[in-house]
């Protein structure tokens, strides 16, 4: 895979588009872990308002606090599990189905630049 | 006689396409053809015309319904944004196959009996093959022709269906059909092979992703969003589809996880959300009905509108693989902002256009007391947010940045992506515009606190878990890979039997081929053996204690949710 432009040095950013420059602390070391708190208190605080809108569904189950957050967060988890067990089975290289596929071309694009 | 159909103006506008010189001119003139088709059957008066005698039956070439002017509206919408998109291309055969791609699709969605439909579903099976091939590399080429064959089997069952059904009715009548009327079967299947039904789902997968950054933009949003409309016609409420969609919705996200090429994520999701739409015409009743049809709208534009961000990565970075991208939010700032406004939609989050739709089909679900299909679908939901609400944006924009420096969309693909997220939260926001133009009248109301509590848990909790997975680790990385699915048995299986076949090695190739299935049984029990058992399987190394905390945390909450039940 090769590129048109080499990446420029991490720290000259005063090239990059006006938005991206606001969205810069993206790459702060500690950005993903603050997300993540964020997420975790914003999550708590919708499982803290179900309880207090006292939620209640089709089934006796939806009432049970917290019974959508513990779903999703549970099924997730084995959804990404399973997924990385089947791929141990399904995986096979990018050229399997070569040259019958594009998988394996380089995209020409007439128009493309790349010039930033 | 003016209601004719409008693929009529669309067959005319390709036509006409051709003299006009490539350029804005020629897209102009190409932009203002959904505009007039769509004004044309929006103003007739709801009936049957264009009724024509035909070797002893009517055909109707028109038919206007609510059903018919809902589903014409967002295919002439989605053929006016994906013109947009591709104003900058300069190939006549795109524009051409475009124009009678949709045209056709519309044609479709407005035929009153199985002849007419017959006709317009193998226009769109021809004209969208080119679609698939205007990326014009052998490997398009090959892709193409497999996508061919297997629409145009659709197209012979189709065919092969209503000649049953008229012999056995004498009727060619494109309405409610039952399942067990002769020659349903066919045409049931017919419409399967085009609504990716489990299976028969590989073609989307295969062709999507190997047409052009515009192509697929245009592929996206027609075959199968026909197959469903033409599903909601004729087989409303057969139990079969309850199950079958479930299915769909299901399998599809693993795939989705695991699979490196981020247009073929968009095709695998794609497949899911069609899961939503076949279990809510299984269910039948009008506001499961109603729920398919809204979700259709929506999900034609949030997923083009995915489509289209993939589109403008690949025209400016090269590339969709997700191994290769990353860090793209410092090139391409503002496709970043609209692909994640259509994560939102796909992700059903209130106040964007997936969640007044998905709400419909899992309230019809439950009130129907479906309850592991209810289930299913939920998981469903929390999977979709996983596999492309944080996974495209994530894998594309940010993550590690792969050092591709590139310049923004053009103007014409921000504009068509400004356009669709604009009208993926416009819908969300405001639903009662949509609702009302549903088949049936709405007394629905998404916004309660109900809703949006447990929706917002859900997807928070699973957004928390993507973020856990990746902090510990464990989220599969992207890889250089393609996976095996059903396309492997006429890609590889069965042209390798042919050519032993032919080789004359009939016999000896039985013994090989034996010896080689039980080699590949032996491979993968050793696989699982050595990856839980063995020396360095799962069960043999040192698990960090936060993980262990994780999985008793998980057992526990599992005991608990068993113990409500």
């Amino acid at each position: 895979m090769t590129h048109n432009t080499p990446a420029p040095s991490s720290k000259d950013t005063s090239s990059l588009p006006w938005l991206s420059r606001k969205l810069l602390w993206i790459d702060h070391k500690k950005t993903p872990d603050r997300i993540l708190y964020g997420l975790f208190v914003i999550a708590i605080g919708f499982v803290i308002a179900g309880y207090v809108a006292s939620l209640h569904g089709h089934y006796a189950i939806e009432s049970v606090i917290g019974f959508y957050g513990l779903f999703g967060f549970i099924m997730c988890i084995l959804l990404v599990l399973v997924s990385k067990f089947l791929r141990r089975i399904l995986k096979r290289p990018e050229d399997y189905y070569h040259p019958y596929t594009t998988d394996t071309e380089e995209p020409e694009n007439p128009l493309r630049d790349n010039t930033p | 006689m003016t209601e004719f159909n409008p693929a009529l103006i669309y067959i005319l506008g390709a036509a006409l396409t051709l003299f006009i010189p490539k350029g804005s001119l020629r897209s102009l003139f190409m932009l203002s053809i959904p505009v007039i088709a769509a004004v044309h059957f929006w103003t007739i008066t709801p009936d049957t015309y264009g009724v024509v005698p035909f070797m002893g039956q009517n055909l109707i070439l028109m038919r206007v319904d609510a059903l018919s002017q809902m589903f014409g509206l967002i295919f002439s919408l989605a053929a006016f944004l994906s013109i947009i998109f591709a104003w900058h291309v300069r190939d006549s055969v795109e524009h051409i196959t475009t124009l009678l791609y949709a045209g056709a699709t519309i044609g479709a969605v407005f035929a009153g009996d199985l002849i007419t439909l017959f006709i317009f579903w193998e226009i769109t099976a021809v004209a969208s093959a080119f679609l698939v091939w205007a990326r014009r590399t052998p490997g398009a080429y090959y892709t193409g022709l497999r996508y061919l064959v297997i629409q145009i089997t659709s197209g012979v069952l189709l065919l092969a269906g209503a000649a049953l059904y008229l012999r056995s009715t004498g009727s060619i009548s494109f309405d409610r059909l039952d399942l067990a009327a002769p020659g349903a079967l066919f045409i049931f299947f017919a419409f399967g092979i085009k609504c990716a039904f489990p299976l028969l789902h590989n073609w989307l997968q295969d062709a999507y992703p190997a047409s052009t950054a515009t192509g697929a933009v245009t592929l996206s949003s027609f075959t199968t969003k026909l197959a469903v409309y033409a599903l909601a016609r004729t087989f409303p409420g057969t139990e079969a589809l309850i199950y079958i969609g479930a299915i769909m919705a299901l399998f599809p996200i693993f795939y989705a996880v695991i699979e490196n090429d981020l247009r073929r994520v968009l095709a695998y999701s794609l497949n899911n959300q069609l899961g939503f739409m076949v279990v809510g015409i299984g269910i039948g009743t009008p506001l499961a009905l109603n729920g398919t049809a809204a979700h259709a709208f929506c999900h034609i534009l949030y997923k083009s509108l995915l489509f289209m961000s993939m589109g403008a990565v690949l025209f400016r970075a090269g590339t969709t693989k997700g191994s290769e991208l990353g860090g793209l939010y410092k090139s391409m700032p503002w496709t970043m902002v609209f692909c994640i406004i259509g994560a939102a939609s796909i992700s059903a989050f209130p106040l964007f256009s997936g969640f007044i739709a998905k709400s419909l089909i899992l309230s019809a679900t439950a009130d129907n007391h479906y309850v592991w299909v209810w289930f299913v679908l939920l998981f469903a939901s929390a999977g979709a947010l996983m596999k492309v609400g944080i996974k495209i944006p994530y894998v594309a924009f940010f993550a590690h940045d792969s050092g591709i420096r590139c310049k923004e969309a053009p103007w014409n693909m921000l504009l068509a992506m400004g356009l669709t997220a604009a009208l993926c939260i416009a819908i969300g926001v405001f639903p009662d515009p949509l609702y009302a133009l549903l088949p049936y009248p709405v007394d629905y109301h998404p916004y309660t606190t109900d809703h949006v509590i447990a929706q917002m848990q859900l997807l928070l909790f699973s957004a928390l878990a993507f973020g856990v997975l990746m902090k510990m680790g464990l989220y599969p990385p992207e890889l250089r890979s393609v996976n095996l699915d059903s396309d492997w048995l006429y890609r590889r299986l069965i042209p390798g039997f042919i050519r032993r076949v032919r080789y004359g090695q009939t016999s000896a190739s039985l013994a090989g081929i034996t010896q080689r299935v039980t080699k590949r049984v032996e491979t993968l029990n050793q696989t699982i053996y050595h990856s839980i058992l063995g020396s360095n399987g799962s069960f043999a190394r040192t698990w960090r204690p936060g993980f262990m905390v994780l999985i008793i945390a998980l057992l526990l909450t599992a005991t608990l949710a068993l113990n409500a039940l």
